[in-house]
């Protein structure tokens, strides 16, 4: 690339940060959400008891605060690298998060899913390079 | 509620969200352009005096946060990206990580024609191709199984789980 990058370790491992932060996220929010149960009401009150065990989920909570290093992260490393260096690293998560939801989420991930969420791996790519 | 309505839903949600962030951020900063310190009224007058008291050079920046959260496209904008982040987890306890995920990212389409329609955005044909290339893909993920273990769990086994400790 004939632009040069200011700090390359820095970069490198904040951009990593940002999307094993992002997906690690994810996985948690996903591990604590199947704990709380499937919302599938409109019931008020319902809603309300639910709500109240979401923000209580523990995995719910660290999922949260892995996505807010992640984004602190992204701040930061936009502070010197060009975005079309970073937001490729949003379309290089589906990829990293498929492998999570596999292995800790225990997600059968067939053929079809592989595919489709390679290509929009790669169809984000696309738009943000 | 079927899960179609409510990613459908989402996507619109965050989509819109995105396009009324950027339009409020622009309005935002166009404003600051132009914006001369002693001029400000209210909160952005108290917030430029604060500021202004640190160092005089760094007055109009006060204004940035009063400037911010008082601007109808930031404020309708922030709603809808809070809004998608509760329809994401209610997602997310019906459905598995990996079928959300892929199918969500149709927003991407999406607000690349609002960014098109709201903003007078271009975009390159090298964009659109990452569209349609996004397209295939949630349409792939889509026509297969919403979650893995749809018979093992419901809701009284998981509560029993956590009361359990396990």
């Amino acid at each position: 690339m004939a632009v040069e990058l200011v700090k390359p370790v820095e970069t490198f491992v904040l951009i990593a940060i940002i999307i094993l932060g992002g997906s690690f996220g994810d996985i948690l929010l996903s591990r604590g959400m199947k704990q709380v149960g499937e919302i599938d009401s409109l019931n008020f009150r319902v809603l309300l008891s639910l709500g109240k065990r979401v923000i209580t989920n523990l995995f719910v909570i660290s999922g949260i605060a892995c996505m807010a290093v992640a984004f602190f992260s992204l701040l930061t490393v936009l502070s010197w690298a060009p975005i079309s260096l970073v937001s490729p690293a949003t379309a290089l998560s589906y990829a990293v998060n498929t492998i999570g939801a596999k292995y800790f989420l225990n997600e059968e991930i067939n053929k079809g899913r592989l595919i489709g969420t390679l290509l929009v791996c790669l169809g984000v790519a696309f738009l943000v390079i | 509620m079927k899960l179609l309505p409510l990613i459908v839903i989402a996507v619109f949600t965050v989509s819109l969200g995105d396009a009324l962030l950027t339009r409020g951020m622009k309005q935002v900063a166009l404003f600051m352009d132009s914006f001369n310190p002693s001029q400000a009224t209210g909160l952005s007058y108290y917030l430029v005096s604060l500021v202004g008291s640190i160092n005089p050079n760094w007055a109009s920046y006060g204004a940035w946060p009063a400037v911010t959260v008082t601007n109808i496209n930031f404020l309708l904008g922030l709603s809808l990206q809070m809004t998608f982040f509760i329809l994401f987890l209610t997602l997310l306890s019906r459905a598995d990580l990996s079928y959300v995920l892929p199918v969500t990212s149709f927003s991407y389409i999406l607000t690349a024609i609002l960014a098109m329609l709201m903003l007078q955005e271009e975009i390159s044909g090298r964009r659109w191709f990452g569209i349609l290339l996004i397209c295939f893909g949630v349409l792939l993920v889509a026509r297969g199984e919403s979650r893995t273990d749809k018979k093992n769990i419901s809701n009284n086994e998981v509560i029993e789980g956590i009361t359990n400790g396990s």
